[in-house]
């Protein structure tokens, strides 16, 4: 048992402890760099536009934060698993091996629905910007675009919070 | 509503013509039909066009030199007002083009100083006149530069050379006998040498610097005062602004005076006017002429008229989100009154926050009141304010006030009065699922008048109501209590579902093309199902808001108690510190729940209910009127 070194000393308790904290930082990091790299390049195409066409500042920062929020789908996941798992209370007594891989597991709908959602959806917000370069009547037409690809965040979203609440 | 559109010939004497076409851009009631034909006063527009830009231009240049015009609504103004500064915005616009055209001279110019200065300073410590450096009968003369070793190559090598170090490198005037410029040419090129030409100065490189200093010392001040007078001008930006209104004012006119057909002594005006406001554009035409036909007709079944909106005032605010969309085809159905109480209530439950709802609600009425915004702007504030109002009135709810549970502020276990998203998952989906269902049965209604407004009873029970029975069915076989309740809930199934697979084909003859349609409509049951589902979405947002401002809650209560220990000043540094950190985060919170529910919102009512019945192939109604960016356009 020398060879499995720090690994074998941990208890079951500590090992849920593990793979909960695990799925806090999952489901924070990968849905936050989504939005991070979403936010960033649909920012860059708005101050493209906006040099341009100032009064365009409005409506293009409206596309540019649409997906910003599966950062805050992953941080609010990650904020549910940390008051369920009793881990924000000090109160991780209860975190068995198991609920460990349950909160990690819930983690995981967000963490790469949000991630690749949110790519996605910035290549729809750049090129709603630019239409609004062209169209400064487009507005909703690509706010809605852009919107179509929320929907499977928010499903990844949805699953995430059940997989927490009855974990 | 839609509002009755009517299409009216105007046809008067082309002596009144600019005075009539001034009443009605007066008036704002009639939009002008193009007759798609090439001006007859081209020049006109040409050199109103060219006006419009040279101010436009005058207006961006002068923007950095005034002072940001203070908070506040915009001033009000008539229009007679607005033509006033026509003159003035004029001799502005020659006064600020000038003023540009100086400074970028002197500019220029310092520019030029400076490239000189940059060129000479190498050479600066050369006590020979510049024009001295010619070559005589005997000798020749190098100017260039050369790497600082290879400086004492060249004298090892026997040259003269007078030698200017700076830095790596070094300028280096060189004097060579005639006889041996080809044995320096081959030195020069063995050590790289860097050829340098004087520009055209006289006098010391020293001097001729110590000029150039001097040219921009007083270029700059020319500038200076340049600068002044741009300021100057500038206080007076607001002037053009109102000039480039009136100008716009002229070429909308222009616009619509091209579009009017125009026979030897007279005119024809073709247009449309809103029913409610025919007599507001003849008696407009009546003040401006006295021999005129004034003519109205319904539009014929093959015109296209253009579509305005008439709403109570209450809902009015939502046309925008209806606009945001698309305008409503002239013979559909307006959608703003239907929209606006699902808005209203879907806006209030993903914020679902009563103090997030309170502070829009108080801020967009502030923002109304002192900031006075106009048009589509106006009705947007209004949304979002309904919306505050929505969501405080929802918080008690399902919700939360600031992220604080209201038990916990009132000590009470009654809160939330209908769910706590976090704890009744289930019963919170199905309210948003069962909500969405009343949203979409309401589309579905609203399309079956339109069958029925439009003589097609048909349509209306066999596309429309058939799927209420189906979906009202299928939904009440998974719930049904009892035995009896599931009989008429597999009654009503089959009523709608035996409707669709019979009736949706009706138009065909064949029987078996007839069931292939029905089974086609039929598989649509996915499409509704997905609809309902996407109702989560409001459960999802209000979780999502609810949770973003317990947890900053938690962060400002972290900040408070990391001074815990410190006695009173701890304590005072804590309570600051948290209560900034919490405004912070909970304006950050309020701002992105607040774009997530405006857009959510707008996406149901695009997707899932406009797309039961909306038809939204409008185009807007656009009437000569004044359209002012300056001020507020008041009557008189």
């Amino acid at each position: 048992m020398e060879s499995n070194g720090i690994f074998a000393s941990l208890t079951p308790n500590e090992w849920g402890i593990f793979f909960t904290m695990l799925g806090v930082a999952i489901s924070a990091v990968l849905a936050g760099i989504g939005s991070a790299i979403a936010v960033g390049r649909a920012g860059q195409a708005a101050a493209g536009v906006v040099a341009e066409q100032p009064d365009r500042f409005g409506n293009c920062m409206v596309l540019q934060l649409l997906p910003g929020s599966q950062g805050i789908y992953g941080f609010a996941v990650a904020i549910l698993i940390l008051i369920f798992s009793g881990v924000l209370g000090g109160d991780t007594a209860a975190l068995t091996l198991n609920k460990g891989l349950s909160y990690f597991a819930a983690s995981l709908p967000i963490g790469f629905g949000g991630l690749i959602s949110a790519l996605h959806q910035a290549k729809v917000a750049v090129s709603g910007i630019h239409m609004l370069a062209k169209r400064a009547d487009g507005f909703g037409n690509a706010m809605m675009f852009t919107l179509m690809v929320e929907t499977y965040a928010l499903l990844s979203l949805i699953i995430s919070v059940f997989l927490v609440l009855f974990a | 509503m839609i509002v009755p559109m009517k299409r009216l010939t105007l046809i008067a004497l082309k002596a009144d013509e600019a005075a009539i076409m001034k009443a009605l851009q007066r008036a704002g009631a009639v939009e002008v039909i193009s007759r798609g034909e090439e001006a007859d006063d081209a020049a006109l527009r040409e050199r109103l066009d060219q006006d419009a830009q040279r101010m436009q231009t005058a207006a961006e240049l002068l923007k950095p030199y005034g002072k940001k015009p203070p908070m506040g609504p915009k001033p009000e103004r008539s229009a007679d007002e607005l033509y006033a500064s026509t003159a003035e915005s004029a001799a502005l616009t020659e006064r600020a083009e000038a003023l540009g055209a100086k400074l970028a001279a002197l500019r220029q110019e310092t520019e030029k100083h400076r490239a000189l200065i940059e060129q000479l300073s190498p050479w600066r410590e050369l006590t020979a006149p510049v024009e001295s450096i010619r070559p005589t009968k005997n000798i020749r003369f190098e100017t260039g530069f050369l790497k600082l070793q290879a400086v004492e190559s060249l004298l090892e090598a026997g040259f003269a050379a007078e030698v200017f170090p700076a830095g790596q490198e070094a300028a280096v005037l060189i004097a060579a006998n005639a006889k041996d410029q080809e044995a320096l040419q081959q030195t020069l090129k063995d050590l790289e040498f860097a050829e340098y030409s004087f520009p055209a100065v006289t006098g010391t490189p020293a001097a001729a610097i110590a000029k150039a200093e001097g040219e921009i010392a007083s270029l700059e001040k020319q500038a200076d005062e340049t600068l002044a007078a741009l300021k100057e001008t500038a206080e007076k930006r607001a002037v053009l602004l109102e000039g480039i209104d009136a100008n716009n004012f002229e070429r909308e006119r222009a616009a619509a005076a091209n579009a009017v057909e125009k026979t030897q002594s007279t005119f024809v005006l073709e247009g449309w006017v809103r029913e409610d406001e025919v007599e507001k554009a003849e008696q407009a035409v009546a003040a401006a002429a006295d021999v005129f036909s004034f003519e109205v007709r319904d539009p014929l079944p093959e015109e296209n008229p253009p579509s305005a909106m008439k709403n109570h005032k209450l809902v009015e605010p939502f046309e925008s989100i209806v606009t945001m969309y698309a305008y409503p085809s002239y013979r559909g159905i307006d959608a703003t009154a239907v929209t606006a109480p699902f808005y209203f209530l879907f806006f209030g439950m993903m914020l679902s926050d009563s103090g997030y709802g309170l502070a829009l609600f108080i801020g967009g009425l502030l923002f109304s009141k002192f900031l006075k915004p106009q048009g589509g702007m106006a009705k947007l504030v209004k949304v979002i304010t309904y919306g505050g109002l929505s969501a405080a009135l929802c918080g008690p709810f399902i919700g939360t006030f600031f992220g604080m549970n209201w038990n916990d502020m009132f000590n009470t276990t009654i809160f939330p009065l209908l769910f706590d998203p976090m704890v009744d998952v289930m019963p919170m989906m199905l309210l948003s699922c069962g909500l969405g269902l009343a949203h979409m049965y309401t589309g579905i209604i609203v399309k079956m008048y339109m069958c029925f407004r439009d003589g097609d009873p048909q349509s209306a029970i066999f596309d429309q109501l058939s799927w209420m029975l189906l979906l009202t069915g299928l939904i009440l076989i998974f719930v049904a209590p009892n035995q009896t309740i599931k009989t008429v809930a597999i009654v009503l199934t089959a009523l709608g579902g035996g409707m669709l697979l019979l009736f949706s084909g009706r138009s065909k003859k064949n029987p078996f093309m007839r069931i292939g349609s029905g089974l086609g409509a039929l598989y649509n049951i996915t499409g509704y199902l997905s609809d309902i589902l996407s109702y989560v979405r409001i459960f999802a947002l209000g979780l999502v808001s609810g949770a973003m401002g317990m947890v900053f809650n938690l962060i400002g209560g972290m900040v408070h108690d990391a001074f815990g220990g410190l006695g009173v000043a701890g304590a005072v540094i804590g309570t600051i510190l948290a209560a900034a950190v919490l405004l912070v985060l909970h304006v950050f919170s309020l701002f992105i729940n607040t774009l997530g529910a405006y857009a959510h919102c707008a996406r149901l009512q695009f997707i899932e209910f406009y797309g039961k019945f909306y038809e939204a192939d409008g185009r807007e109604f656009k009437p000569l009127r004044f359209n002012a960016k300056s001020a507020i356009l008041r009557d008189k």
